[in-house]
């Protein structure tokens, strides 16, 4: 089973046990149905599947719309830059539904292209910055044992939310590993423990940051290894209490966010005055990098674990990677 | 609320409705006295002469339909609710006001009188409503939502994108224009080329109605039948109604020719509560209009027995 496929049968799922529900969006029951995203939906009784026309604006008014009413809907995106058309509805209108105690449940899944080949344009690997418009909830639909979690929890159910697959592991293998939840949000996940250092992955980099992990492992070095899904989660207290252990901190994001999540939980380790060494695996981003490009991101673990051997857990200060 | 209106008066139709335009007229007016002391932090944007066109949506509205709005929702929340205190402290921002004091002016709704949503964002409410009036459907009411906006709303492409949706999913709207030919400070010939609204309701292959005149009971029967029409048929509609936004001004400076200022929100420095309720002798306000088409002493009867239910000016 492929990723996409993972996701697309948590989806179908979810939806399985719904009474009344809405999905809609551009070609969702149609052609490839978003490359498989949608396949399949379990349209009939209450649960309809709506193709729409080509109008994001109006598209995200409309779920938004039937969350006032308190009928429950989805909108499948196939790529997030669409959703840069609907930011008056995306900021105003989430605001007024949240201040009006809106009961229905508005799901927005949107694909995050994270290749590069599609160019200057079309291309948004930015979650945590779009959602930081409105403080919405975002989630990165990275790893797809955790997605089934969230999906479970969050994809019907009172509220507004956006979760988004990547577009880049459509076609990576779905089986990559355990993922305990450690919220009831379903925001945060534990991958991997250890005393060695704290990884802390973000966005889609889960499948570099679980290979990071072995490949340290293999050099001796067992680090804890927490997932981070939702953008603006600050439950940290697992990954503070791992840093109070290790004293070493490993961030990983592959976006494009200049709102990292990262820098927040950061902020919130020096506010708990946890003395640690840090090494923060962020992109380089040049101005020549939106040229068509494969804009892959790797780590170096040799790198990193030479990083880890010359670093003393525990002492002051925060050292850039 | 439609029974409710019909109910707190005895007379005909027309009446009524007169009635109620008094109640909408002295109520801004008390309001924009209030606006003139500093009564209020949020901004209130009045809609003096757009009372006809409000009384007329209340009153055929259904229990189970919808309203949408914007920023100048004023007459349309006066018109859905007797309790111009709660409205009032809700422009204090106080808790005992209609949405608690979280809502201000420019989102000031009331949900249980059928008003989910306002918007202060141009052209925002209209896709809204398309949601809104397919929640409707997905609960199984046979109901019309109604959308409101203004002419300068019509240049936003969520007007086009509104529309589009609403054809195509066919949603029984009516999407309401109040054309009072400003947007702001600039009126229509000096920011834009001509739009043909029928033209484009034909595009799209629905009904245009044009409103003119401040006649209310005459919009009553006009809406009344397209909404059976669009509920029916469940399809939108678009209905433009041209009026007056009262309140304009002139200002007047030494050495300069006359400046003419449009009312766009604030307190109107010349009307008072107690020189209400007509504010022009003139077509352009169909408080006036009203006034001339009762008889003096009913007419005298209707404002004194509204002044009596407002209470004193000095809130």
């Amino acid at each position: 089973m492929t990723y996409i496929e993972s996701i697309n049968t948590s989806i179908c799922q979810r939806i399985n046990e719904a009474d009344k529900l809405v999905c809609f969006g551009q070609n969702i029951t149609t052609a490839s149905c978003l490359s498989g995203l949608t396949r399949n939906l379990p349209v009939g009784g209450g649960i309809e599947a709506i193709n729409t026309p080509n109008c994001e604006n109006a598209m995200v008014a409309f779920g938004f719309g039937m969350m006032l009413e308190g009928v429950d809907s989805i909108f499948f995106v196939k790529q997030l830059d669409f959703l840069l058309l609907t930011c008056d509805q995306m900021v105003n209108t989430y605001n007024m539904a949240r201040q009006s105690g809106a009961t229905g449940s508005f799901t927005i899944v949107p694909v995050v292209v994270d290749s590069g080949f599609e160019g200057p344009q079309s291309r948004l690997n930015n979650l945590a910055d779009y959602c930081s418009m409105a403080n919405m909830p975002g989630y990165a639909l990275a790893d797809p044992t955790a997605s089934q979690a969230i999906i479970q929890r969050h994809l019907i159910a009172p509220g507004f939310r956006i979760m988004a697959p990547s577009q880049r592991l459509f076609r990576s293998e779905a089986e990559t590993g355990p993922a305990t939840p450690l919220d009831d949000e379903a925001s945060i996940f534990e991958l991997a423990t250890g005393t060695a250092a704290t990884i802390v992955v973000y966005n889609y980099a889960w499948p570099q940051a679980r290979k990071l992990r072995a490949d340290l492992a293999a050099d001796g070095h067992n680090a804890a290894l927490f997932g981070v899904a939702e953008s603006n989660s600050t439950h940290y207290a697992p990954i503070l209490n791992s840093l109070k252990q290790t004293g070493r901190l490993i961030v990983i994001d592959d976006s494009r966010s200049h709102n990292r999540p990262a820098d927040r939980m950061r902020a919130a380790a020096s506010d708990a005055q946890i003395s640690y060494q840090a090494l923060p695996l962020y992109r380089n981003i040049t101005p020549d990098d939106i040229r068509p490009n494969s804009d892959q991101f790797n780590i170096d673990s040799k790198a990193v674990s030479a990083w880890l051997a010359n670093t003393h857990s525990g002492t002051n200060g925060h050292s850039n990677g | 609320m439609k029974d409710e209106v019909t109910q707190r008066h005895d007379g005909t139709l027309a009446t009524t409705l007169a009635s109620e335009m008094v109640r909408l007229r002295l109520s801004m007016l008390l309001i924009n006295d209030m606006i003139k002391q500093k009564a209020f932090s949020v901004p209130i944007h009045l809609a003096l002469g757009h009372e006809a066109i409000a009384v007329a949506v209340s009153k055929v509205m259904d229990d189970n339909d919808r309203l949408l709005l914007t920023h100048r929702n004023i007459h349309y929340n006066i018109a859905r609710s007797f309790d111009l205190s709660a409205e009032i402290d809700e422009y204090r921002l106080s808790k005992s006001g209609q949405g608690g004091g979280a809502f201000g002016a420019m989102n000031l709704t009331n949900p249980e009188a059928g008003i989910v949503y306002t918007s202060s964002i141009l052209g925002n409410c209209l896709p809204v409503a398309v949601g809104v009036a397919k929640a409707l459907a997905v609960k199984g009411h046979e109901s019309a939502t109604l959308a409101v906006t203004g002419d300068g709303a019509l240049e936003e492409g969520a007007f086009y994108e509104a529309l589009m949706m609403a054809c195509s999913l066919k949603m029984p709207i009516i999407y309401l224009i109040e054309n009072n030919e400003w947007s702001m400070y600039t009126r229509i010939d000096e920011r834009r080329c001509d739009v043909d609204l029928s033209g484009m309701a034909q595009t799209f292959d629905i009904p245009y109605v044009h409103l003119e005149g401040g006649n209310p009971e005459q919009y009553v029967e006009v809406l009344a039948s397209v909404r059976k029409d669009v509920v029916s048929k469940s399809a939108p509609a678009i209905v433009e109604v041209s009026l007056s936004t009262l309140g304009d001004f002139h200002v007047h400076e030494e050495n300069k020719p006359p400046r003419y200022i449009n009312y766009h929100h604030g307190g109107v420095a010349a009307l008072k509560y107690e020189g209400g309720p007509v504010i022009e002798e003139s077509a352009r306000d169909p408080v006036y209009l009203a006034s001339q088409a009762i008889p003096a002493s009913q007419w005298g009867a209707i404002v004194a027995s509204v002044r009596n239910k407002l209470g004193p000016a000095d809130r």
